[in-house]
């Protein structure tokens, strides 16, 4: 008895030996338990003799718009466009620009501000009702509202920096899932030239359609239709928000008739929010540049330390040029 | 609402309109007649700020100002009728170009009740009973109207291939052509627009062996120069055509613009190559080709952004998928390009999920279905859906709903509701 109890005491000091443990990755995994929700183990550890080196920047192509040809890839810094997702901070930009955007004029009278006379009703004793000052008192039909809405500034306030890393972390977002698209300077739509000819021959307006713009309007959606399809991005794709630097006219007139497909946004009309919203960003290079040049203030500083200032990482760095 | 247009010569520096500043009315609406700016904005860049007055002009249809006023003018009783001058038929402003597209004629006006002879005429007091000719609104939704050259051609192939042999042979030929280009032309040519090539180009460039050294080293064996030359846009007899357009346009506008209708020359043959390039290499013949060459091809390393670059954009144009930025970063070699690009597109429903599982339908106690299972359904699998309906079409109830009758209230009694 004794015997087996000391070989099974031996045997347990073994399994905890160094050599064993070493052997257990050799082993196939048979009786490896297998679970519906089994994620795989990430290779998150690195051994100490290889130098740690973050990613510091990322390749942005920059594309030809409509034929959606790569013309060059920029390096953009990982602070701009490859910021990890902070939802947190999200919500707190998206529920500031709430606040902002609320219009608050909701306006009511008090008893002092609605109109009539302040004679007494009826008199104080005698009559056998309940006694009544002015018809503007607030038990009334027709009366003041107590504590009823003013006029009042809704919004509130969010550190510069936090919504400036919001601003960069939707656009990260955006980056990471492969739906920001950034497109050439210049970015515009093309309209047909067969259609332009007949828009300044005055075809499309014949007698009695001179304030009409149904022909105009019925082609130019058609035709946003179809790129659009060509280009996967319309309403079966989650509509596309477009941004450019000031006002394409034929862009920005063909996505007013032709909404279900997307919309257009000048760079100084764009949110957070807008960029969270619908299935793709397309910006324009130069609209981008001076999107994250406005929104850096957590990465640049005015002060200087021993001559020097903060001014942040290079914005988009050329890699790879036609 | 009225619509003004901006009439300005093409790549007049699109940010520079201000149509709005030009028009009276916010609402003011602007096309821009400058075609294809977008796809040159390079031009549009270099070019100077020029813009003289003319160049922006209210769309307003002079022509027809004086007619309009003559009918304004009968409408208000001022002149006794408005009879238009000429036939309206024949008076249809001529087009600068000639079109693909139909446009609707001009509206003929029906001679006032007065003017009819026939004396049993009655006009209709009312539109009820009246044929319906129909509105201009849905015109270009008819496609006798449309014209397919309107449709949207763009760099990518249009049907993105999906069979994975056949994507692992358009890389390859991706990988030959780059590596091929880099060999004999140099870096510079990579970042330059290709042809699609037909079926002789893509069999020459699967014809060539690659080979990968211990070290990385790549080497190709086979016709390189005929890949490559098979890249480049052959001569055409529509760019000879053209041509004789092109002196003139040089000599009128100097080299500026015959930079541009190169562009353009270039654009149609891509659009005309792309048009010829229908057939794909067939499935069986892929997978054989994929047996013959084996992996060793894949450790091609494209660390080189540029080669990278050069690659993407060439599977973007053959096969329509555009790998995003994101998914790049980690790519080192063609291996791992590959394992991002063959992958099956991503399931909608969760029945097609399921089934790609194929764990769960295999199994013999368990059913899947595309939607939700009814009671309709359930009566129709034991068969007594018809016999249901039969009875209630024969009491002359309702098959499905109420009729509009409300559900029984002696439930909601029973149920306690208000």
């Amino acid at each position: 008895m004794a015997g087996n109890g000391v070989r099974g005491l031996n045997e347990a000091l073994r399994t905890l030996g160094l050599s064993s443990q070493t052997c257990k990755s050799q082993v196939p995994s048979l009786c490896k338990r297998s679970m519906a929700t089994v994620a795989s183990t990430p290779n998150i550890t690195r051994s100490v003799a290889e130098p740690w080196q973050p990613l510091s920047t990322v390749p942005v192509t920059v594309f030809s718009f409509p034929s959606l040809e790569p013309r060059r890839v920029e390096s953009w810094s990982t602070k701009h466009l490859h910021l990890p997702l902070r939802r947190d901070i999200l919500h707190l930009a998206v529920v500031y620009e709430g606040d902002s955007h609320r219009q608050g004029t909701a306006n009511s009278k008090t008893r002092y501000e609605v109109h009539g006379s302040h004679r007494k009703l009826m008199r104080q004793k005698g009559n056998g009702k309940a006694r009544r000052g002015s018809r503007q008192s607030p038990l009334l039909r027709g009366g003041g509202k107590t504590f009823g809405p003013k006029p009042r500034d809704f919004s509130t306030s969010l550190n510069k920096k936090v919504y400036d890393l919001a601003w960069r972390t939707a656009l990260s977002y955006r980056y990471r899932r492969g739906e920001l698209v950034v497109a050439e300077d210049g970015l515009e739509l093309p309209l047909p030239d067969e259609f332009l000819a007949l828009v300044e021959s005055g075809r499309l307006r014949g007698v009695g359609m001179e304030e009409s713009t149904a022909l105009e309007d019925g082609f130019v959606r058609r035709y946003m239709r179809e790129v659009m399809q060509g280009l996967q991005w319309g309403a079966d794709h989650g509509r596309t928000t477009f941004i450019t630097g000031d006002r394409r006219p034929n862009l920005f007139t063909s996505l007013d008739v032709a909404g279900e497909e997307g919309r257009a946004l000048e760079m100084e009309d764009v949110d957070v929010k807008d960029l969270l919203e619908t299935g793709r960003i397309v910006v324009e290079r130069g609209a981008l540049k001076e999107m994250i040049k406005r929104h850096q203030s957590d990465l640049v500083s005015n002060i200087f330390v021993d001559g020097k200032r903060q001014k942040g990482p290079a914005i988009a760095q050329p890699l790879v040029m036609p | 609402m009225r619509r003004s247009v901006n009439l300005r010569q093409p790549l007049r520096l699109l940010s520079d309109c201000s149509c709005s500043s030009r028009t009276a009315s916010p609402t003011t609406r602007c096309i821009s007649t400058s075609s294809n700016t977008a796809t040159r904005p390079r031009a549009a860049e270099q070019r100077p700020a020029v813009r003289s007055s003319g160049q922006c002009r209210t769309y307003a249809h002079n022509p027809h100002k004086l007619e309009k006023k003559k009918r304004w003018e009968a409408r208000n009783g001022l002149v006794d009728e408005y009879i238009p001058e000429t036939d309206p038929a024949l008076d249809l402003p001529e087009l600068s170009i000639p079109i693909n597209i139909k446009p609707p004629g001009r509206v003929r006006l029906a001679p006032s009740p007065e003017n009819i002879d026939d004396s049993t005429y009655i006009p209709a007091a009312s539109g009820e009973g009246l044929e319906e000719v129909g509105s201009v609104a849905d015109w270009w939704e008819n496609d006798k109207h449309w014209a397919p050259s309107m449709n949207y051609v763009g760099f990518s192939r249009r049907e993105k291939i999906t069979d994975a042999a056949v994507l692992e042979a358009m890389t390859r030929r991706a990988v030959v052509e780059t590596l091929a280009v880099k060999h004999i032309e140099g870096d510079r040519a990579l970042t330059g627009t290709w042809m699609t090539g037909g079926r002789e180009a893509m069999l020459k460039a699967l014809a060539v062996d690659v080979q990968v050294s211990e070290d990385g080293a790549v080497s190709l064996t086979g016709d390189l120069q005929a890949v490559v030359e098979g890249l480049k846009p052959a001569p055409q007899a529509e760019v000879q055509e053209i041509e004789p357009e092109v002196e003139q346009l040089e000599r009128q506008e100097g080299l500026e613009t015959a930079q541009e209708t190169a562009v353009q020359e270039e654009d149609a043959a891509v659009v005309s190559d792309q048009e010829a390039y229908s057939d794909v290499l067939p499935s069986e013949d892929a997978h054989q080709l994929r047996k013959s060459w084996g992996n060793s091809w894949k450790s091609v390393s494209i660390e080189d952004p540029t080669l990278k670059f050069a690659l993407n954009k060439r599977i973007q144009q053959l096969t329509g998928h555009i790998i995003n930025d994101a998914k790049l970063i980690t790519v080192r070699n063609v291996a791992s390009y590959l394992s991002v690009l063959v992958k099956p597109p991503p399931p909608k429903k969760l029945v097609e999920l399921l089934e790609r599982k194929g764990d769960l339908p295999s199994l013999p106690n368990v059913k899947v279905y595309p939607r939700r299972v009814t009671p309709v359904d359930k009566e129709r699998m034991v068969g007594r859906w018809k016999v249901i309906v039969n009875e209630l079409q024969k009491r002359d109830l309702p098959v499905t709903g109420t009729a509009g009758y409300s559900k029984t209230p002696e439930k909601k009694w029973a149920q306690a509701k208000p």
